[in-house]
């Protein structure tokens, strides 16, 4: 199993070198040790690449610890892309069949339904198509009153699925690229059956997978449909005045996902969002460590609760609740409901950008 | 059985005999290591990763290895560029890095008091947050922890003002090998016999596992301020650095690169494309006074006839000091390299530079040579001198036959002339075969340390000269 690829070569062979971004590693750190650093991976896969040693489950498990953060590379000064690594390297993990049984798990959920028909489009036909791209969530339900909320107040009609496909982007993290195709081709066509000219969604994975992914697979959208996060539609919504919005008043921080940390992305619309709506009351999280906290779109995107990784999401939540403490916020804002599942992070208040935003109409 | 005995201390968790385990913990950032395992060599491996997390399961676990003479490797952050972490005999690595608790910042005595398997970047981010610093600034901040400076008596950037490690620590907390707990006295100065502290400072595992350690830590300075010179000549350079220290100002930093570094790393870091060799100093402190300090120091720079840089050359430098280590700037495989730092008084260590410059390129002109002096005192200054070759044989055994012809030439040299084995980095795998050669008689007492602590021989075997048996 040779790694062929131009770019992981050289992180390979640059990480294995070099320790120098050790103390921002999230797995790393959570599991304080070696081999669950970019260094130790770099280590094993060089082994692996020059044929001294095959894969083992040691090795198996340590790249799938690997929170795809990216902390590591926003840190390296040669910018390697160890999470660009972890994931080719899980492509060929997962082409043998041998990931963890816990990736075999979620891989099962999200193959379970794929009898998609014309029985699950919306019902009514709008411009606007809400796709929620998180099934299941504890808090479905509730995510989509927000939104109705908003567009009602906007007086802008919209249709949503009744059963929703998946997006595939969390199989494509987990290394099954085929699955993760399959999966996008379905909810390709049935967002071609509504014929919906916006598609808005909260989730960071479902964005990404449906601007990036979905033409790198060759399932791009038609032209005439346009892709936002909600932070990015919400934005143009107050900058457009299409609706009145309350003042915050309490002091508020955003907890960047280090998915989508592109200045022209979502992050960087929710930012704008936040200091148009919360003025003085917004405070950036403190840096350095803001430059290495990883809040766990990528790690919470698959399901950090089925890894086996103890106290990963709790060290996860007490470094970002740390920060948000020393910037004197009161509430933590969450790029997407995915990591704003339970209503605390380490004893504050946080909510995703979306809830936030209703409760200030 | 051993593993039962073992995972009754730590728990299942917190022991590990997997492949991918063994094989982190047996690279560090000795170069051979390297080399072993570029070229497919079997890196020496231990048969158990333990990650103690208390004192309490330390002592446990080395009074069972103390039973059954079970070597014992403590592992920091792996860093070390000596070898001194390679478990060479196998037995058992103890992992430290669990071990990281923050006990206490003591803001009347301007102490921290802190387990050594802590991250010295989280350290120091935990103390920014109270208005504090160890100052303790070594380029491996980030991959380091405490125990692992502790163990090679390791060196930050600031150095120059606040001192080595050495000078840091106010008390520790070690478990000697027979497992029993002790502490050193809570101060470092008195006179109630000889300092402890300074026994296991710089033992580099070999008489025992250092667990917690008191470091004294600063305020935050109002202002750190930087300049930068060029000297047409090296030996001014060095002169200007000797004056800046025997007038007793207090700079935090001095360095001088000598002319080859100047052209290949300083060129290339931080874009100055000049002849000559570089000097960056700083001050920090009280702004009036880092002011007045700063007017002397480039008074005795211009006397030495040095090209006044200005200040944003030199604050450009300290904004870039840890990307020099980093890919792709940092020198690695294929190429070989070693740092041979040495230190030695002001009246010698031009001598010690220049006499290993000369064995370096008349035995090996496939090697360069370059250097910088970092780590000033009031008496001597450190040199950070390295070789590098682009091409070194293929072949592991030959190229391991070359490096260490090199480093024994090199500092036969440097001893010949007045410098030691090393300053900062240590001992270890690597150096320990000279340690008799620099110690001469006075090896007899470290020996003899060793044995009375450890007789039989289990705290990390085949460092620092001290023999396997
Ligand atoms: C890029 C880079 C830059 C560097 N720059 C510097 C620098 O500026 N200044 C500097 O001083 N060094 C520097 N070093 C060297 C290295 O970081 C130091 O030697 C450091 O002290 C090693 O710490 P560690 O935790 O990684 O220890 P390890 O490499 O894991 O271990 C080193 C030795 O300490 C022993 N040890 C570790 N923990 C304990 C403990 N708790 N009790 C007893 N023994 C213990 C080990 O057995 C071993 O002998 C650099 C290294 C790298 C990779
Ligand atoms: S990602 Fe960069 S900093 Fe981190 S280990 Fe690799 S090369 Fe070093
Ligand atoms: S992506 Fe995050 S968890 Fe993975 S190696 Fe980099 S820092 Fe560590």
């Amino acid at each position: 199993m040779k790694t062929q690829n131009k770019d992981c070569n050289a992180t390979i062979d640059a990480c294995r070198y070099c320790f120098m971004c050790r103390h921002a590693c999230t797995s790393g750190l959570v599991t304080a040790t070696e081999s669950n650093t970019p260094r130790g991976r770099a280590l094993a896969l060089f082994n692996v690449r020059e044929q001294h040693t095959a894969y083992d489950p040691s090795l198996t498990e340590t790249i799938y610890n690997c929170t795809l953060c990216g902390a590591c590379k926003q840190w390296c000064e040669g910018k390697f892309d160890m999470p660009a690594l972890v994931i080719a390297t899980r492509e060929k993990i997962a082409s043998n069949g041998q990931p963890p049984a816990w990736a075999r798990t979620i891989r099962q959920s999200l193959l379970q339904q794929q009898d998609f028909s014309q029985q699950d489009l919306p019902e009514k036909k709008a411009d606007v198509l809400f796709y929620l791209g998180v099934q299941p969530h504890p808090r479905a339900g509730e995510i989509l009153k927000h939104f109705s909320k908003i567009m009602s107040a906007a007086g802008i009609p919209f249709q949503t699925f009744k059963r929703e496909p998946d997006h595939g982007k969390i199989l494509q993290l987990l290394g099954y690229v085929d699955d993760a195709k399959k999966n996008a081709s379905i909810l390709h066509a049935q967002i071609s059956k509504t014929s919906c000219s916006v598609v808005v969604t909260p989730d960071i994975l479902a964005c990404l997978a449906l601007k990036n992914e979905f033409p790198s697979w060759g399932l791009a959208l038609e032209p005439k449909i346009k892709v936002f996060h909600v932070s990015e539609y919400l934005l143009q919504l107050a900058q457009q005045k299409k609706i009145q919005l309350k003042k915050e008043t309490r002091t508020v921080t955003l907890a960047d996902s280090e998915l989508a940390s592109d200045p022209q992305g979502p992050a960087a619309a929710a930012r704008q969002l936040l200091r148009l709506t919360a003025g003085d009351c917004f405070r950036e999280l403190p840096k350095p460590e803001n430059l290495v906290l990883a809040t766990g779109e990528a790690a919470f995107g698959m399901e950090v609760d089925c890894r086996p990784v103890a106290n990963l999401k709790e060290t996860l939540e007490k470094r970002i609740a740390a920060a948000a403490r020393q910037a004197g916020a009161e509430k933590i804002i969450m790029l997407s409901p995915r990591t704003a599942a339970s209503p605390s992070c380490d004893g504050i208040p946080r909510q995703d950008i979306l809830e936030w935003f209703a409760e200030l109409i | 059985m051993i593993r039962s005995e073992l995972e009754d201390i730590v728990g299942p968790e917190d022991i590990s005999q997997s492949p991918v385990d063994k094989l982190a913990h047996a690279v560090d950032y000795y170069w051979v290591a390297e080399l072993w395992h570029d070229r497919g060599q079997k890196t020496p491996q231990a048969d158990f990763i333990v990650y103690p997390q208390t004192t309490q399961e330390v002592s446990r676990i080395l009074k069972i290895a103390n039973t059954y003479k079970i070597p014992v490797t403590p592992w920091g952050g792996g860093s070390g560029s000596q070898g001194g972490a390679l478990p060479v005999c196998g037995g058992i690595v103890m992992d430290m890095k669990k071990i990281c608790v923050l006990h206490e910042v003591n803001k009347t005595a301007m102490t921290v008091t802190v387990d050594t398997g802590i991250n010295m970047q989280q350290l120091e981010w935990e103390l920014e947050k109270k208005g504090g610093s160890t100052m303790h600034l070594p380029a491996s901040i980030t991959c380091a922890t405490l125990g692992g400076f502790i163990a090679h008596r390791g060196t930050g950037v600031l150095s120059t003002k606040y001192g080595k490690i050495e000078d840091m620590i106010i008390s520790m907390e070690v478990v000697l090998p027979d497992g029993r707990i002790i502490n050193t006295l809570p101060v470092p100065r008195h006179a109630s016999g000889p300092d402890l502290n300074q026994v296991f400072l710089g033992s580099e595992g070999t008489l025992g596992v250092v667990t917690r350690a008191t470091l004294k830590i600063h305020p935050i300075p109002e202002v750190r301020k930087f300049q930068a010179f060029l000297f047409p000549d090296l030996r001014q350079g060095l002169e200007a650095g000797k004056n800046i220290m025997c007038k007793r100002l207090r700079p935090c930093v001095i360095r001088l690169y000598d002319e080859a570094e100047t052209q290949r790393l300083i060129k290339r870091v931080l874009g100055i494309d000049r002849q000559g060799a570089y000097l960056v100093f700083g001050f920090d402190g009280d702004e009036d006074m880092v002011d007045l300090e700063m007017k002397s120091a480039v008074r005795l720079c211009d006397e030495m006839k040095g090209e006044n840089l200005g200040t944003e050359m030199g604050q450009e430098w300290w904004n870039h000091r840890y990307k020099f280590f980093f890919p792709p700037y940092m020198f690695h495989m294929p190429q070989a390299f070693g740092t041979l730092d040495t230190v030695a008084t002001f009246d010698k260590i031009g001598n010690v530079y220049t006499a290993m410059k000369k064995t370096i390129e008349t035995n090996f002109p496939e090697a360069t040579y370059i250097g910088h002096f970092s780590h000033w005192y009031d008496w001597g200054c450190m040199l950070y001198a390295r070789f590098i070759i682009d091409n070194p044989p293929a072949d592991p055994h030959e190229a391991l036959a070359l490096y260490n012809r090199i480093w024994n030439l090199a500092l036969r040299a440097s001893m010949e002339n007045g410098g030691v084995l090393n300053e900062h980095h240590g001992i270890g795998l690597k150096l320990g075969r000279l340690m008799k050669e620099l110690h001469g008689e006075a090896f007899f007492a470290l020996e003899a340390i060793k044995k009375s602590l450890d007789p039989n021989n289990i705290m990390n075997p085949g460092k620092m000269g001290l023999g396997i048996n």
